[in-house]
């Protein structure tokens, strides 16, 4: 089959199969596979809306067990540069996000194994029954391993008692790639990707919507790429609707073990088109703006995305916060109209939030 | 999708492939249409037309030599007045100087400044081009802007020709395409009107151009004007270039808002900056370069600019230079991208990279100017010595950075602590230090390799040799250091095995090893059980070799120990480890590496970066005074005739590739074998890089 006829088919919908999947990503022109990505996305998302949602990062603790060579946020037990917060920081900081509009929290931190589910469920009752319009989409694979192995419960155990906690959702996060060789490479003591892959189906299961991620560019061959997206359209296929979007990020090689190179604008865009096309049941694709910068961000909106994800909003400096918030979100918006789109907030679910206020005024 | 989504696209597609100039009309649908894709599906094939598979880069110098300036421009935050303390006025010689700081292997200088009374006319200027044509003939001048010429001939009361002939007679090679702006008059009344208008700017370009001296074109996009006054731009650009040809490229910059006027106007976008490129690609039939400059939009950006009509990335800039007008108002990007990125993102972008000069001409990769060529570069600066401080307006976004900067150079930092080998194989690389022949800037203390590895890790030395499994064991809390190692490429002499069997039937026997051997330990232990499928016993003993002599009882041993074994034990007993690794592998063996602890290559970068430099400088004199090494090491533990020669032969220092394999190679055998727990990367830190 020729590569424009590849191309015809995927941006109408049809399946790739992983050697299609590999030589278009390798083969197509970026010109080329950008148009078919987008045109994909207008058939799948037919409206001219591009989401995004208002919410918060809380690292409640930087202790971890699992020395990933590509991180740069871990601390050992014991080292001084360690913290954990308490249940009244974590709080503060969720109060902080409500009051500037966050309908969705991501707690997540290193695997700290002093920390019990106790800690956690009380920590989300306390959470849900403060603030009842935020969402808990929080804690990532490891950290329900982490939690099943200190408790001697099985995945099943924590993840209902999390949810019964006020946990609703689960990010797709230490995923990495879903391939042996290279988890072994940056991730030796995470767990394998059957093991990634079965706690995703066990909540999925419990009908806990999830995301997936992908974090390219350390030490994986491009086929490895496709590979990782293989493996999450699989599961999809197993549980339609299971997973709710697709982030892939690239890595940032600064401050960690691993080091290497930070991944091109041209490669960034490249995964993005793919994996619009190869990930034909998965609704929704996520451009993250915070790392390649806002330019690069609204690019994406032409190489497969709909969704801009979170504002991640800051609070270091917490009398400008409020202030630096809003540009930040009026920049945001701004870029979505630029590009030709309307920005819409949505919540964990993909529900409009038409009670919360956009930051700039429609034109 | 061969189609375009936005079937307008058509009609402007069969006018390209017919040759016809774009209309107006055609330059706004361009920048208006919602297909992205076909617009840059279209800018690809005319750059296709223009330049095939080729993208463009070149080696240059960039310099600001004053910033004053009573221009007024309403989108400047360079620009600074005379009391200023601001101010930044290089004199000639500072300028010769700056130029040659970092050696002469460029094709090109960009100088461009402000409208300074005080530096910008043909009595500072014309000497100075002529000099550097005499000095550098080999880098062409790029110039200043039509503006800073209407400003020099104004102030000598000649005509813009005259100036422009004044120019073009000193060598002047080619003029930046800045002060254009935009052509509009309303946009320039509005935003600069204190410079040179429209009809004047294009005026000295023509002349430029029938006078041989060729030039760039800008416009500046992202403020207040609007489509159709850019499109209008860019039709001047194009008849100016049928009426007197000579433009090389068309550089689009984007407005950067921070400290100046016209902040509100924000940034341009990342879509914003991809059409300008499309549609300047588009309209400008008569132009043979788009330049994607990446100090303006950013690598990231300029990279698809190539799939967005670009061919041109513009210069590498020099690694001492200091760019300020776009400094000034906020960009983000660095100073300086080594012309290694730029060849790895275009040919990743799909193109072929080509090193070309101002006027295209086109060289090799790597060409260099001729080395008997008389280069001065008594302008270099000084070690230790901070760089000139030149900053903008004050509103450099760098102001806590330039603060911290300034309270570090004030505290003097203690010396680096570092360690050494006090056995005799590292004497190639530290004979010079010793002998005063190159001077080390941090303090050295020698012991025992067991003793270093401890210090290392514990804080108490900044750097030192560490043996390489010991590096691999604690790769995360340190930084692999580049250029220096010691390896082997086969036998290495000083760490053997000796038995009274051959490897393969070890199996059961105890081995004795000393306390301080454990990397030997482990090569040895990694060569028994993945080489010979032996699962070894070793035994501590305070001195195997005895034993081994008087009971037989196989031995590891290392050190000088091991050399004295090769005196005492009969020659079939004796088994080199390097040996054995080399006739297993085929690589060489890395035995010790230089590692710094990270916080020190993190907090003290450029003092780690010195100490590197030190000791690379070092092993070179070492490598080249052979005898007064072998002196060195005679004296300190005599070995008697030719032992030292044939040992240092046996020896490698320099931690190149094939050294970089090896070492890769030991990591990943020992991974295999269950050793480690995370197998490290081969990657020395490039200290010439700032993080």
């Amino acid at each position: 089959m020729s590569l424009a006829s590849l191309l015809d088919r995927a941006a109408t919908g049809g399946r790739l199969t992983y050697d299609e999947g590999v030589r278009l990503y390798l083969e197509a022109p970026l010109n080329e596979l950008g148009a078919a990505a987008h045109y994909r996305r207008l058939q799948m998302h037919p409206g001219n809306d591009v989401t995004y949602v208002i919410d918060t990062t809380i690292n409640y603790t930087n202790i971890c067990n699992v020395h990933c060579t590509f991180c740069a946020f871990f601390r050992h037990e014991g080292s001084k540069e360690g913290y954990t917060m308490s249940h009244d920081e974590v709080l503060e900081h969720v109060r902080f996000a409500a009051e500037q509009g966050a309908t969705q929290i991501m707690i997540q931190g290193g695997v700290n194994p002093e920390l019990r589910l106790e800690w956690f469920t009380q920590l989300f009752r306390e959470v849900a029954a403060q603030f009842p319009k935020v969402d808990i989409h929080s804690l990532s694979v490891s950290e329900i391993l982490g939690l099943a192995k200190v408790e001697g419960k099985s995945v099943e155990e924590i993840l209902i008692a999390l949810k019964e906690s006020g946990m609703k959702s689960l990010p797709g996060a230490g995923a990495e790639i879903l391939v042996d060789r290279v988890r072994k490479r940056i991730s030796a003591r995470k767990v394998g990707p059957e093991g990634w892959v079965d706690v995703m189906r066990k909540a999925q299961r419990l009908g806990m919507p999830t995301t997936a991620t992908m974090m390219f560019g350390s030490v994986e061959t491009k086929e490895e790429r496709i590979e990782h997206l293989d493996v999450i359209r699989r599961l999809q296929d197993e549980n339609p609707g299971g997973f709710t979007a697709f982030i892939p990020w690239y890595y940032v090689p600064y401050n960690t073990y691993l080091r290497g190179e930070e991944a091109s604008g041209y490669e960034y865009l490249r995964v993005l088109a793919i994996s619009r096309l190869y990930l034909d049941n998965l609704a929704h694709l996520q451009a993250s703006w915070l790392t390649p910068g806002l330019k690069m961000g609204q690019i994406a909106l032409f190489y497969g995305c709909d969704d801009m994800g979170g504002t991640i909003l800051e609070e270091q400096v917490v009398k400008l916060a409020g202030a630096t918030n809003q540009a930040k979100r009026a920049d945001l918006e701004r870029a979505i109209r630029d590009a030709g789109f309307n920005p819409v907030i949505r919540d964990t679910y993909w529900n409009v939030r038409g009670d919360v206020a956009l930051a700039t005024a429609t034109a | 999708m061969t189609a375009f989504l936005d079937p307008t696209l058509r009609a402007i597609e069969a006018k390209l492939d017919e040759g016809i100039p774009l209309s107006l009309d055609d330059g706004l649908t361009l920048f208006r249409t919602p297909d992205l894709h076909g617009l840059g599906r279209l800018a690809t094939k005319e750059k296709r037309k223009k330049s095939g598979d080729r993208v463009f880069y070149v080696h240059n110098r960039y310099m600001n030599t004053t910033n004053v300036c009573y221009a007024g421009c309403t989108f400047c935050s360079f620009a600074v007045g005379e009391r200023s303390e601001h101010k930044v006025r290089m004199t000639k010689e500072q300028i010769l100087e700056k130029a040659v700081e970092t050696g002469v292997n460029f094709n090109q200088i960009h100088i461009v400044g402000g409208h300074d009374p005080k530096q910008l006319s043909l009595d500072f200027w014309v000497p100075l081009m002529q000099e550097f044509k005499k000095r550098l003939p080999h880098a062409q001048l790029s110039f200043f802007t039509a503006a800073e010429i209407d400003y020099m001939a104004r102030r000598h009361r000649l005509s813009s020709e005259e100036t422009v002939k004044a120019l073009a007679d000193a060598g002047l090679d080619n003029i930046n395409g800045g002060g254009a702006e935009v052509f509009s008059p309303r946009f320039r009344a509005i935003v600069c009107p204190g410079k040179v208008d429209a009809a004047c700017w294009l005026e000295i370009h023509e002349h430029l151009h029938r006078h041989g001296v060729s030039s760039n074109a800008t416009m500046l996009y992202g403020t207040i004007e609007t489509l159709e006054e850019r499109v209008e731009h860019l039709i001047a650009l194009r008849e100016s270039q049928e009426r007197a040809p000579g433009y090389n490229a068309f550089i689009p910059l984007a407005f950067h808002p921070d400290g100046n006027q016209l902040d509100s106007c924000g940034w341009t976008t990342g879509v914003q900056d991809l059409r300008m490129f499309a549609v300047a690609r588009l309209m400008l039939n008569n132009f043979d370069h788009i330049k994607a400059y990446w100090m303006i939009q950013g690598l990231k950006v300029c990279q698809l600019a190539l799939h967005f009509g670009a061919d041109d990335m513009d210069g590498t800039h020099g690694e001492s230079d200091e760019e300020r007008i776009y400094h000034s108002a906020g960009t983000k990007s660095g100073q300086y991208v080594d012309a290694k990125v730029f060849r790895a993102l275009i040919e990743e972008a799909g193109y072929e990279p080509v090193r070309r000069n101002t006027s295209y001409d086109e060289f090799a990769y790597d060409w260099e100017p001729p080395a008997e060529y008389p280069v001065d570069t008594k302008g270099r600066r000084i070690e230790g010595e901070p760089a000139p401080q030149w900053w903008g307006n004050g509103s450099y976004p760098v102001g806590k950075a330039l603060e911290a900067a300034r309270a570090t150079l004030s505290q003097k930092p203690r010396a680096l602590r570092s360690g050494r080998i006090s056995y005799t194989n590292d004497l190639p690389v530290y004979t010079a230090f010793d002998r005063n022949e190159v001077v080390y800037p941090g303090r050295l203390a020698s012991t025992v390799p067991a003793e270093l590895n401890r210090k290392l890790l514990a804080g108490e030395l900044d750097l030192s040799p560490v043996s390489s499994f010991f590096y691999a064991q604690h790769h995360e809390e340190l930084v692999l250091l580049p250029d220096i190692c010691i390896g082997a490429r086969t036998q290495v002499l000083s760490v053997v095995l000796l038995s009274d069997v051959p490897p393969a039937l070890l199996s059961g026997r105890p081995i004795h090893v000393t306390k301080e051997s454990a990397s030997g330990r482990a090569l040895l232990e990694l060569l028994l059980r993945r080489r010979y499928g032996v699962e070894p016993t070793f035994v501590e003993h305070d001195d195997p070799l005895r034993s081994f002599l008087n009971e037989e009882v196989p031995a590891l041993v290392i050190g000088d120990r091991a050399i004295d074994a090769r005196e005492e034990a009969r020659a079939s007993d004796v088994y080199d480890l390097g040996t054995l690794w080399n006739e297993w592998t085929g690589e060489e063996m890395v035995y010790a590496v230089w590692a710094a602890r990270r916080e020190a290559v993190e907090g003290r970068r450029n003092d780690v970066a010195a100490c590197v430099d030190a000791l690379r400088k070092s092993l070179a004199w070492g490598l080249t005074h052979k005898d007064d090494v072998i002196a060195a090491a005679e004296q300190q533990k005599p070995r008697g005739p030719g032992f030292y020669q044939v040992y240092y032969d046996t020896l490698t220092f320099n931690f190149d590739e094939r050294a970089q394999r090896g070492l890769a190679r030991f990591y990943d055998e020992l991974g295999e074998a269950g050793m480690l727990d995370a197998v490290p990367f081969v990657k020395p830190e490039d200290l010439r890089v700032s993080r």
